[in-house]
């Protein structure tokens, strides 16, 4: 995953004591009012470094939750697992980006809005191995007051950088290159695929509970790790986020063979928005474009 | 076991000449399952039906496949001749050796070898194939006419005398269309509005007839036979229930200045109008973008005089449904306006008019109560020149059609331009004279010969203003290409036979309803010689110059014939359609509902599934068998394949690819064909 460290040094203007200080308020109350029945959120791990998700249902547990720059879980993905369905409604701490993904689950009709309190962070960038994530770059959620939250925790005020991003500029050489070379550059990424679905399962908008590639009456996509199969299952996820990924990126940091979904998904996600002037979970009215049939649709690529 | 037939044509050389239909025979006798395989001459004609019938008898066929022309052709033919022999018809397939195959390619040996492929592809498509029966849906007998002009108006008198419930959608203040704005009407010079207003009000009266004007159609949902149209009652500003139509507002109104559309321009009409004297139904309309009321917020001189108290300047757009079985789109034509030449003034010369703006001119009821006279003085031309084909068999202008009604009213022009100015000069400039129909050419013939009208072949190149003799006149340049040389005219009046289009949003009408059009925007035909009234959309039909231009005749007969048909789709109390629609695994739908919002049918309806204590534990899609028309945008849609087409199952669809070669672009790859 490619990581960029230029931001880092901003971080140290967030206090992360108080906000961790203020999510603990926060759950206590929400836990005590019994307006939720549970609270996800980050607890330490056993690496400082590495948080994990904890799932706080009692209000005198709520020290267990924990906030730190390294909190880059996605956690939208519990929401629509069947354990944690079957207790809403649910809090959940939400960076920005993760926030985006609920939405997109609200517009999807995964879940209801009135079943999840968000409780938006304030983020300035999560770092996952002393790097922050490239993500971070271009984020226009920051600071997630701009989008549907239930309470914003934290106020940092920082624009969203207008200097290209490292995904950018990489996106830049790749449309540089011919369609032969491109080709060439998607099948090397591809071939490494051991398809293991990683991306699949940690992917919040993955929510299928029949993914295409096991279907097997007929069986549309190789299962075999293979040029063929893997291009078949990498492209039609790909297909199958376009308006809907968030650039969250969990796939692509699940990904144990460095594939770069990272930039395939920022792509689709400017694709989209040069396309459709669309961007994926910013909205609770709007659907995903390519779903959506309007007559003032751009029509410009039929020839 | 299957047991499939495969029947080969050579539809006499159709196939046969570049396809070896007993080759492609003999090949699909080694596929599994292929019981018998043979070719014949005519599979269609009643032997070749026969050859079919008997062999699904005799060899117990579970699945045929017919391999020659398009399915669109025969596969009603064969599929009958299947169900005769006792075979459910789904389990008999076309495979499209003729279109797709012998038609567009000439070497033998390659044609032969695709139409294997083709037709092998078929037979494992069969095997996958299940026995399926027809779907019956009930009918609305009740029709939607859009367009109140003559063809409307026919169409919807034709239906509704048939006993049938008609609904007519008119987009301005009255019906009547551009008919209603003519003076006289060739080859018979019949007084256009003496023809046409009786049946205006017959429309009005009729009992069958549910008439709304200044309202335009919102949106049309559903499949032949179920329809539901919502359309959008334009705020008139008067309430017509209350209103008189003694048109003393009209009178008092200050506004006095506004170009009148049924005019055409050369008149003027208040901001509150009835259009027309004759007008159906006779109440005014406000305009509001120039009424001082709603422009400056004071006024309401109608409010005050208005004995009946009908106005209503709060009133706004109202929407109401209705629901039909038919629509008949009859949406009439536009001609282009004469900015669009600049070589003729664009639009900056006044006395450069088009042809309807002279058929106000010359109308008894028109601004001139029908003196012709020149729109820059009111003086009488005393010479005019009329030029056909403005516009029209022009690609530089974008339109290379023939506008076909221009011939004939422009002899008629010239006619009544001579018989109203005797000592008057009127030229026509044309490129061929068009005039097939009943009495069409004799009456060309009478404005050349006995009125006198001066026939110039050839185009004119420029027109522009001069003063002679201190007169402002027209010098119309232009060539006689009989004689070969350039003509000069002055000319007090130039008329321009300017080009037909459709009318405006006629485009998106189309898309509203769901039927296609052409690259001018013309509504198209299902067949252009079979069936010319209807669309490719069941249950849509077309009528007058929504297709194409026409002239009143051809219009009243495609109105009838339109008619007709709605008449012959309302004989029945239910519709039988085939069954190929969408079903929905709810096993597999998560509940996105994207195949909702991108299916055109509103197919797709909500269902909660409960546990056993009866509580909702999710959401899924259902699909209304009636509504959907298994178009598949839900089934591409799908991320997780929990829609499926019957009839074009997934199964099916695979078994199809899967029977061709393996890919031969990629033979080094390591897991080969799956």
């Amino acid at each position: 995953m490619t990581t960029n460290s230029n931001q880092s040094n901003q971080n140290a203007n967030i206090n992360y004591n108080d906000l961790q200080s203020e999510i603990r308020h926060l759950a206590k109350d929400l836990l005590e009012s019994k307006k939720v029945r549970i609270v996800i959120g980050y607890g330490s791990g056993p690496l400082n470094s590495k948080p994990v998700p904890v799932f706080i249902t009692d209000a005198n547990d709520v020290d267990r939750l924990v906030y730190n720059e390294f909190c880059f879980n996605n956690l939208s993905i519990y929401l629509t697992k069947a354990e944690i369905k079957a207790k809403a409604p649910w809090a959940i701490v939400v960076k920005g980006c993760d926030a985006r993904s609920v939405i997109g689950l609200v517009v999807e009709n995964q879940i209801k809005r009135d079943d999840v309190f968000t409780i938006g962070v304030s983020c300035n960038g999560v770092k996952l191995e002393g790097n922050t994530l490239s993500k971070c770059d271009t984020c226009a959620v920051k600071n997630p007051s701009n989008i549907n939250v239930n309470k914003v925790i934290g106020n940092i005020k920082t624009a969203s950088s207008t200097s290209a991003s490292t995904l950018d500029k990489e996106l830049e050489q790749l449309n540089k290159m011919s369609a032969e070379e491109r080709f060439q550059f998607w099948k090397n990424e591809f071939d490494r695929c051991i398809r293991c679905y990683g991306c699949r399962q940690i992917c919040p908008h993955c929510f299928c509970n029949n993914c295409i590639a096991e279907k097997s009456a007929p069986q549309w996509i190789s299962t075999t790790p293979g040029s063929r199969g893997n291009f078949a299952w990498n492209a039609i996820r790909a297909f199958h986020l376009v308006g809907r990924c968030v650039e969250c990126m969990e796939c692509s940091r699940a990904c144990p063979m460095g594939i770069r979904l990272d930039l395939l998904n920022h792509y689709l996600a400017q694709e989209v928005r040069d396309s459709y002037n669309f961007v994926a979970g910013m909205d609770l009215e709007q659907k995903p474009p390519l779903t959506t049939y309007n007559l003032k649709d751009n029509q410009d690529f039929i020839k | 076991m299957a047991r499939i037939g495969v029947f080969v044509c050579w539809c006499g050389e159709n196939i046969a000449r570049t396809v070896d239909v007993v080759k492609v025979a003999e090949a699909m006798k080694s596929i599994q399952g292929v019981i018998v395989s043979l070719d014949y001459k005519y599979m269609c004609s009643d032997p070749g039906q026969k050859i079919i019938k008997e062999a699904i008898v005799n060899e117990r066929l579970t699945g045929v496949v017919v391999a020659l022309c398009s399915p669109l052709m025969h596969e009603k033919t064969f599929r009958t001749a299947a169900k005769e022999a006792g075979l459910n018809p789904f389990l008999l397939e076309v495979a499209n050796i003729r279109e797709h195959c012998s038609w567009v390619h000439e070497d033998k040996n390659e044609g032969t070898k695709k139409a294997i492929e083709i037709t092998r592809s078929v037979v494992e498509r069969v095997k996958q194939n299940h026995e399926l029966q027809n779907i019956t849906v009930p009918i609305t007998n009740r029709a939607l006419v859009i367009g109140g002009g003559i063809a409307g108006i026919q169409a919807a008198l034709d239906i509704a005398n048939g006993g049938h419930q008609v609904v007519m959608v008119e987009r301005t203040p009255s019906i009547g269309g551009h008919m209603a704005g003519l003076s006289e009407t060739f080859p018979t010079l019949d007084c256009s509005q003496c023809i046409l207003t009786p049946r205006m009000v017959e429309v009005a009266r009729h009992p069958n007839i549910k008439l709304y004007t200044y309202s335009e159609v919102e949106s049309v949902h559903g499949f032949v036979g179920n329809f539901k149209v919502k359309i959008r009652k334009k705020a008139r500003s008067v309430d017509i229930n209350v209103c008189t139509g003694c048109g003393i507002c009209q009178e008092k109104c200050p506004q006095k200045k506004i170009p009148s559309e049924f005019e055409c321009g050369t008149g003027f009409r208040k901001a509150i109008y009835i259009p027309f004297p004759q007008a159906v139904p006779n109440k005014p309309v406000i305009d509001r973008e120039h009424c001082t009321y709603f422009t400056k917020g004071k006024c309401k001189l109608c409010e005050k005089v208005c004995g009946p108290k009908a106005i209503r300047y709060d009133q706004v757009d109202e929407y109401v449904e209705e629901d039909v079985g038919a629509i008949v789109v009859a949406t009439g034509y536009e001609v282009i306006t004469s900015e669009k030449f600049p070589e003729y003034g664009a639009g900056r010369f006044k006395d450069v008019i088009n042809g309807l703006q002279f058929e106000r001119l010359a109308s008894a009821s028109g601004p001139t109560e029908g003196r012709i006279v020149r729109p820059s003085d009111g003086k009488e031309p005393e010479t005019i020149v009329f030029i056909a084909c403005a516009g029209s068999r022009d690609p530089a202008k974008g339109i290379p059609y023939c506008s076909k009604i221009c011939c004939m009213y422009t002899a008629k022009h010239a006619m009544l331009y001579r018989h109203k100015i005797h000592h008057g000069k009127a030229y026509v400039f044309y490129m061929d004279i068009r005039s097939a129909g009943k009495g069409y050419d004799e009456f060309v013939r009478r404005a050349i010969e006995q009125d006198g009208a001066l026939y110039v072949r050839g185009r004119v190149s420029r027109i522009y203003e001069k003063t002679v003799n201190g007169q402002k006149k027209l010098i119309v340049k232009g060539a006689d290409t009989i004689l070969n040389k350039a003509m000069e005219i002055e000319a007090d009046m130039v008329v321009l036979a300017t080009a037909v289009t459709p009318s405006p949003g006629a485009a998106q009408l189309a898309q509203k309803v769901g039927t296609p059009y052409n690259e001018y925007e013309f509504f198209s035909e299902a067949h252009p010689k079979l069936r010319p009234v209807e669309s490719n959309t069941a249950g849509v039909f077309l009528a007058g110059s929504a297709q194409s231009p026409k002239d009143i005749p051809e219009s009243v007969s495609d109105a009838s014939a339109a008619a007709s048909k709605v008449q012959i789709l309302f004989s029945k109390k239910e519709l039988e359609r085939d069954p190929y629609v969408s079903v929905v695994n709810t096993d597999k739908c998560f509940g996105c509902f994207s195949c909702e919002a991108v299916c055109p049918y509103r197919a797709i309806t909500r269902e909660e599934i409960k546990n056993r204590k009866g509580e909702v534990v999710r959401m899924v899609a259902q699909i209304n068998k009636g509504l959907c028309q298994g178009c598949g945008g839900c089934i591409s849609i799908c991320r997780a394949k929990a829609c499926d087409l019957i009839g074009y199952t997934d199964e099916q669809i695979w078994a199809q690819i899967h029977s061709y070669p393996a890919d031969p672009i990629d033979p080094t790859e390591e897991n080969g064909h799956e």
